[in-house]
């Protein structure tokens, strides 16, 4: 085991959380600090863009034992930089941290429109603060939501946001929501069922620009010249690391923090870096260096992080579960195991799609590499094994 | 001493992710409904349990005891 005396944790969310957690359960016993730039405890996110924005009462559930984490807790604290010569991070109050192991565990942020800023009224959606703009937004009641991005924020938000009486426009770059990442059997069910609910849907088109009257969102011109009237407006656009703090440690590469097999991500494995940000080889999808933005990942990988910072034994194992990720938009529950955005191919593995209720493979060089049910989360499950080590044809393929 | 396990059935989607974390605790059945397969889980499955409680995606699954 290494010897470490004082660790600092950066980012208090499922990564950050998870780490601290194994930190202690291995038994360290020196000082763990938490810096998290939101003032809560790490709370549990998926809700936020589903169940949150329909209730006005709803507060973001702590994750179950986030109180009873043993660390000193630096709250509504931002890291600014990190000085790995002098092993120290500094905080936006100015003050510093000494550290003799660091986790890295920032997550990401919403993307931005490329350029110039947004008018009022432009939202993204990443925590609770941005959620309750978001709710607020919709409570108001007057106009029309404009989504812009039909990825898995902009469907579950535009699920939620009908679910309540709004009325909202969803602009998709793509021919059908979600296809890149999910193919054309899941993307075609998805337009379908934003039609059946009401959703605008505007497909094979992007935003031009958004329109404003004295800083005031009024709406949206898209590529074609054609003009929508909304009284707010979320950006959808994916995430990207958020990484800035790193910027003078020679950490971070263009696309999140570069780790080796056991997250270990430098300083001779006194950092390690875990969750939406952290890009490693991942052994079950032959060592592509991948990052994974899913919230159960985001916890394992904090875990795996704090062993591997220790020298523990668990820690020494190259990080590699099967990805395992959660979605509900218009009342399909869709469960994703493996990485089906790798698959070149997709095709039915069992269920009906007509009745909402299958699971599609998704393969890549004759390897199932994930698979997606709709409706089906029990019989999911039953792939895992088969993801990443099959090498049979096992679909019945379709071209995508 | 047992731990007791709620499932707010309002909240759950049958998405599975508890099962993943801990099964032969949980199970999604073929007709897409949560079963909880173990009516007295003991100390032992603590950890599952918490693990299964934060996969949750809709925060359907508390702990008491």
């Amino acid at each position: 085991m290494e010897r470490r005396r004082r660790v600092v944790v950066v980012g208090a969310g499922p990564a950050g959380l998870a780490a601290c957690e194994a930190l202690r359960a291995e038994g360290f016993a020196g000082e763990v600090d938490l810096v998290g730039a939101e003032p809560r405890l790490p709370y549990s996110r998926p809700p936020l863009s589903k169940k949150f924005l329909a209730d006005r009462t709803a507060v973001a559930d702590p994750i179950p034992g986030a109180e009873r984490l043993d660390v000193r807790w630096r709250l509504g604290v931002r890291a600014v930089r990190t000085d790995l010569g002098a092993a120290e991070l500094e905080l936006d109050t100015g003050q510093r941290l000494r550290f003799d192991g660091l986790v890295v565990a920032t997550g990401s942020r919403p993307r931005s429109l490329p350029g110039g800023e947004a008018p009022e009224g432009a939202l993204t959606l990443r925590e609770v603060a941005d959620a309750e703009r978001l709710r607020e937004a919709l409570a108001a009641g007057e106009g029309r939501l404009l989504i812009v991005g039909g990825g898995f924020i902009g469907c579950e938000v535009a699920s939620s946001a009908v679910a309540i009486g709004a009325e909202v426009t969803l602009v998709e770059i793509e021919s059908l929501p979600l296809e890149r990442l999910l193919g054309p059997i899941v993307g075609e069910l998805l337009a379908e069922a934003h039609r059946e609910n009401g959703v605008d849907l505007r497909l094979g088109t992007a935003l031009q620009r958004l329109t404003e009257d004295g800083g005031r969102l009024t709406g949206a011109v898209l590529a074609e010249g054609e003009r929508i009237d909304a009284s707010a407006c979320l950006l959808a656009l994916g995430a990207e690391p958020a990484t800035e703090w790193l910027a003078g440690a020679n950490l971070a590469g263009a696309d999140g923090v570069e780790c080796d097999r056991f997250l270990r991500a430098g300083a001779g494995g006194a950092i390690v870096a875990a969750g939406d940000l952290a890009r490693w080889p991942h052994p079950l999808f032959e060592g592509e260096r991948l990052r994974v933005g899913h919230w159960s990942n985001a916890l394992d990988q904090g875990a795996h992080a704090a062993r591997a910072l220790l020298g523990a034994a668990a820690g020494q194992r190259p990080f590699g579960p099967v990805p395992s990720f959660s979605s509900s938009v218009h009342g399909l529950t869709l469960r994703s195991l493996g990485l089906p955005g790798l698959g070149t191919s997709s095709g039915l593995l069992e269920g009906d799609i007509a009745a909402r209720r299958f699971v599609v493979g998704y393969e890549r060089r004759g390897r199932l590499v994930g698979v997606l049910g709709v409706n089906m989360g029990g019989r999911v499950n039953g792939y895992r094994d088969r993801i990443g080590s099959s090498l049979e044809r096992s679909t019945q393929r379709t071209n995508c | 001493m047992s731990i007791q396990i709620e499932v707010d059935f309002d909240r759950c989607e049958s998405h599975g992710e508890c099962a993943l974390a801990a099964p032969g605790v949980f199970e999604v059945d073929d007709n897409n409904f949560l079963q909880i397969l173990v009516a007295e889980p003991g100390e032992d499955l603590r950890p599952k349990l918490e693990a299964a409680a934060r996969a949750c995606p809709t925060g359907a699954i508390a702990l008491k005891g």
